[in-house]
């Protein structure tokens, strides 16, 4: 009975991904600089989100430091690539895993705090390592950023095309989506989701709530990093604007307009907050203002962001195909009632 | 997996709405042909259109519309018309970067103008490069020469020419041998600081105090201040830009009464600046002014009358950044003349034919190290005027 | 020693208006449990009021002050329709929080369109400085810090004192109970709201003469957040407190680095959060609204 209801929908799927594939691998090579560009920086503002879907979805920490540490992962791959010489992939990876390391030691600190307080401390982090950014020469170079990073070089290819970045780029954000998908799925994931919606049950299970928040922590700053050190090779050249208040408060708007719940809702959020400035273009000076409605509007009116609205459009779909077959297999209303994953 | 699926539809969604819209890419047109037969000449202007600094990029509009309509009126350029596109640079260094490939990844554009962070143009310099479309930026920090890009070009007289005869006149006319120096920690304050200490410590002289400050965070300059005052100086040398930094430091100084002269950097001898101060409060201030308005040069003065009569918003008289701005249209203009085609490339090579065209703020040629303005004028402030003592010509 | 006066007495100065700011945060986070990251943006409000009623209207004295406590007034219900009425049934607080940031944008976009983007000087209540020898102080930092006390001698008098006062505290901490108790939540929260605008738009009056009429000054809401964990949740007093800290700790900061000066307040920020988190006077916990 299962296998036969599912077949029709196995084989949509296959030719779905078949098509969706198809797309990704043909168009990066008929857009142009500008385009790619977006896009490319899209994702990379995608996987610096992960973070906040590791952290904030399934965790229920708000943390406001993404920033910093993409900034730190950027500076160290910087650093390490250009004036240390050394190859650019190792560089890549020491840069992340040393802020991973930093991160870890905060957070050491950080996840003690509840609630609000956690919010501020994170708050706090992210303008004093701001400041830092924006004038400790040995770390950043000052204000003038450092420029000419050299070259990301990947097993002898050089990735130097914008059309090359962004095959690359999708293929390094699946993996670390679904990596993330994978997260949520293991004990892991349900141990912090149990935290995220009670604490005090949580411990009483047997979950070491501390030691959790600590890794959720880490594998977030992993994630940011990981962007961070993705912008530095993909730029060429950072500097402290890139790693602002301003630019955090960018990234929450992000992942709230894609959807906070979604793994991948986040590069919905990603793709609008860029391609705003190319479709408002003809009211350009009212660019912000219109944002700002469009934010709050959003955010009344659809406050699980895109993923959300997908998520719900799907439900009605499903039902109403449902509806039409006649009677309901009790397995499929389950599997569509999950709002996991 | 339902997620997956339908995460990719939107990706493709993206993917082909982009595909669908605005599909050319500049690699497409290298036929001179298309140059030729192109109906207008196309400049990017890069500017801030929205946020904190949109009073910049108003002005500049003033003076870019003016400029495309007067040559417009006067026959265009090569007999086709100038247009020019606005390109808003956003709140951050992404935002520039999305904004300067936007433009260049726009059909047909010549040249772009903008931006007058240094920074930016900087993270911006492996784009124009590529993109070989020529660029002049109004930021004149000593990063920008550094970058040896054939394709970036300075309106201005490069920072450290400017400062260096700060630094002369600060010895020689006004006596400083121990001045303390205030200076905002981006990169224009960083290659001016550099300049300026440079130069004095070559004269002989010693730096009594050494104040960097975070232009973006410092509200309050009282204790910045205090510590001039207790620093037994005899002359300050401020650093900062003509935005809210300058304004509330002069305002402090003023609080504070300095006794001693006080230098800064060419950015603030504009009357947006003067005119927000309160109580004159950089009357006597001396240094180097990029823009003459009292310049008894019939183009200034045409220009000047047609700002007014254009203020639509209560700009005031215009400063060196719009002037800038508007010479800069001319600039590209001419050279596209002496090029005799809108190719950007052909634009960029005649770039170094430039000599001695007369605009508003300066006259320009060409110099090896790719900036274009040939004179400055030294200058003080009384009141709220600024008064032009003499003009100085770069070697 | 006329040096250490004079950043004593401009950091009481803003100190004060840092905890003008925190007392603001605090009041929206205790009675609705939303962070408000438009906070700054309504002291700018605030500044850009008074001097559209000075300088475009032509106002002064006492109209001006009451018709800019109306405009307050306006303004505080508005952003509480906008922003937290639809949404205060969300399981998701980020969303207010989100909503915050996006109406902040709208504030300085529209505050630049009908004022100018330029910015702006504004006289002060009481112009010229007072020298003492090596110590300068402007005569604005002085009314700001005496204004300021004033102000939120009235909020904490409000809150303890007055029954209206107290009837708000009730809805915050249960807003159910209060309700069968005949406290309506809607009209107590709308109470809060225009107090912290009023608050906000007033701190933004004061300022605007030392720091002109522009939109970043929304960047002094950063130690504002700082000055609330330093005096502690739960308290006036406590924020006001944090606010003279901070403000201190930042005017001292200088004698070894103006350029560093927030890594020292956001050190602080983070060294109280290390050691005591519910800050000096805090002894409430605060619990986030579920």
């Amino acid at each position: 009975m299962k296998q036969k209801l599912l077949q029709p929908r196995t084989l949509l799927k296959l030719a779905l991904w078949v098509v969706g594939l198809i797309v990704l691998l043909l168009l990066p090579g008929q857009l142009n600089n500008y385009q790619l560009t977006i896009v490319d920086s899209a994702i990379i503002y995608f996987i610096a989100s992960l973070s906040y879907t590791v952290m904030l979805g399934m965790g229920g920490m708000m943390s406001m430091a993404t920033v910093t540490f993409m900034g730190l992962g950027a500076f160290f791959t910087a650093q390490l690539a250009k004036n240390w010489g050394l190859p650019t992939p190792l560089a890549g990876l020491l840069a992340v895993l040393a802020t991973a390391a930093i991160a870890y030691i905060l957070s050491i600190m950080l996840v003690r705090l509840e609630g609000y307080y956690f919010v501020f401390g994170t708050i706090g982090l992210c303008n004093m390592m701001s400041t830092v950014f924006q004038n400790f020469k040995p770390l950043s170079n000052g204000a003038d950023g450092i420029n000419g990073i050299p070259k990301l070089n990947l097993f002898g290819f050089t990735f130097r095309n914008l059309s090359d970045w962004c095959l690359l780029l999708v293929v390094l954000a699946v993996i670390l989506a679904i990596g993330v998908s994978r997260v949520r799925k293991s004990a892991l994931g349900r141990s912090l989701m149990s935290i995220r919606d009670n604490p005090v049950t949580a411990q009483t299970l047997g979950v070491n709530v501390l030691r959790t928040k600590r890794i959720a922590f880490t594998i977030g700053a992993f994630l940011s990093a990981t962007a961070g050190m993705l912008v530095a090779f993909h730029n060429g050249v950072v500097s402290a604007s890139l790693f602002t208040f301003n630019v955090q408060q960018s990234l929450l708007m992000m992942v709230m307009l894609g959807g906070v719940n979604s793994t991948f809702g986040a590069l919905g959020g990603a793709f609008l907050v860029q391609l705003m400035p190319e479709v408002l273009r003809p009211i350009q000076q009212y660019l912000r203002l219109v944002q700002g409605i469009l934010l709050i509007l959003l955010m009344i009116f659809m406050p699980m962001g895109i993923a959300g609205l997908l998520q719900s459009a799907w439900k009605k779909i499903s039902k109403s195909i449902q509806k039409r077959k006649g009677g309901l297999n009790v397995g499929m209303q389950q599997n569509l009632e999950n709002p996991g994953g | 997996m339902k997620k997956t699926l339908a995460v990719l539809l939107v990706l493709s969604l993206c993917f082909s709405l982009f595909a669908c819209s605005n599909a050319n890419s500049q690699d497409t047109v290298v036929d001179e042909s298309y140059w030729d037969d192109a109906p207008t000449m196309k400049i990017a202007i890069l500017t801030a259109l929205t946020g904190a600094s949109k009073e910049t990029g108003d002005r500049a509009k003033r003076s870019v519309d003016y400029a495309v309509e007067q040559i417009n009126a006067n026959g265009g350029v090569l007999g086709k018309q100038l247009e020019v596109i606005y390109f808003d640079i956003g709140a951050d260094q992404q935002s520039f970067i999305n904004a300067l490939q936007s433009a260049v990844n726009t059909e047909g554009i010549s040249a772009t103008i903008g931006y007058s962070t240094s920074t930016y143009t900087v993270a911006g310099s492996d784009i124009i490069r590529e993109s070989q479309i020529p660029n002049i930026t109004m930021g004149n920090s000593a990063g920008i020469f550094d970058l040896d890009n054939p394709y970036i070009w300075q309106a201005r007289v490069p920072d450290k020419i400017g400062t260096e005869v700060l630094a002369k006149i600060s010895f020689e006319t006004y006596n400083v041998k121990n001045p303390a120096v205030v200076w905002m920690t981006d990169a224009s304050g960083q290659s001016q600081h550099d300049a300026y200490v440079a130069a004095m410590e070559s004269y002989g002289a010693t730096i009594a105090a050494d104040i960097g400050f975070d232009r973006t965070t410092t509200s309050d300059f009282n204790p910045i201040i205090t510590q001039v005052m207790d620093s037994g100086s005899d002359g300050l040398a401020l650093f900062c830009t003509n935005q809210q930094d300058g304004v509330l430091l002069a305002e402090t100084v003023k609080q504070f009464d300095y006794p001693h002269p006080i230098g800064s950097s060419s950015g603030n001898f504009v009357y947006s600046f003067l005119d927000v101060l309160t109580d004159s409060a950089a009357d006597g201030w001396y240094g180097v002014s990029e823009f003459n308005l009292d310049a008894d040069i019939p183009i200034v003065k045409e220009y000047l009358a047609a700002m007014e009569e254009r203020d639509t918003q209560g700009l005031g008289r215009p400063g060196w950044s719009e002037a800038a701005y508007y010479d800069s249209v001319y600039i590209l203009t001419e050279a596209a003349k002496i090029a005799n085609s809108t190719n950007p490339q052909k634009i960029n090579e005649a770039m170094t034919q430039i000599k001695d065209i007369q605009g508003v703020m300066s006259s320009y040629s060409y110099h090896e190290d790719h900036s274009l303005a040939n004179y400055l004028w030294v200058a003080e402030i009384d009141g709220n005027d600024i008064i032009i003592k003499e003009q100085v010509y770069r070697d | 020693m006329g040096m250490f006066l004079s950043l004593t007495g401009s950091g009481l100065a803003m100190g004060m208006i840092y905890a003008m700011l925190s007392v603001g945060l605090l009041l929206l986070i205790r009675a609705v449990g939303v962070t408000n990251y438009a906070q700054g943006d309504l002291l700018a409000l605030g500044a850009y009021t008074a001097f559209f009623l000075m300088d475009r209207l032509d106002l002064s004295g006492l109209p001006m002050i009451l018709l800019m406590i109306l405009l307050f007034a306006c303004f505080g219900a508005i952003f509480m329709f906008t922003c937290y009425y639809p949404l205060r049934k969300t399981k998701w607080k980020q969303s207010i929080m989100v909503c915050t940031i996006g109406a902040g944008m709208v504030i300085q976009e529209i505050c630049m369109i009908v004022c100018g983007s330029m910015v702006k000087p504004m006289d002060p209540i009481i112009p010229g400085t007072l020298t003492i020898g090596t110590f300068v102080l402007q005569y604005q930092y002085i009314v700001v810090f005496l204004l300021s006390i004033l102000v939120m001698v009235g909020v904490y008098l409000l809150f303890d004192k007055v029954y209206a006062g107290r009837a708000m505290q009730a809805a915050a901490q249960n807003s159910y109970a209060a309700n069968l108790i005949g406290i309506p939540a809607i009209l107590t929260t709308l109470g809060t709201y225009i107090i912290v605008m009023m608050i906000s738009g007033f701190a933004g009056y004061l300022v605007a003469p030392i720091f002109l009429v522009r939109t970043t000054l929304n960047t002094l809401q950063s130690k504002a957040f700082a000055s609330m964990v330093l005096g502690g949740f739960g308290s006036v007093p406590g924020a006001v407190l944090g606010g003279l800290l901070i403000g201190l700790i930042e005017a001292y900061s200088t004698y070894f680095t103006t350029v560093y000066k927030d890594v020292f307040v956001f050190g602080v920020l983070l060294l109280t959060l290390l050691i005591r988190p519910q800050g000096i006077f805090g002894e409430i916990q605060l619990k986030e609204k579920a």
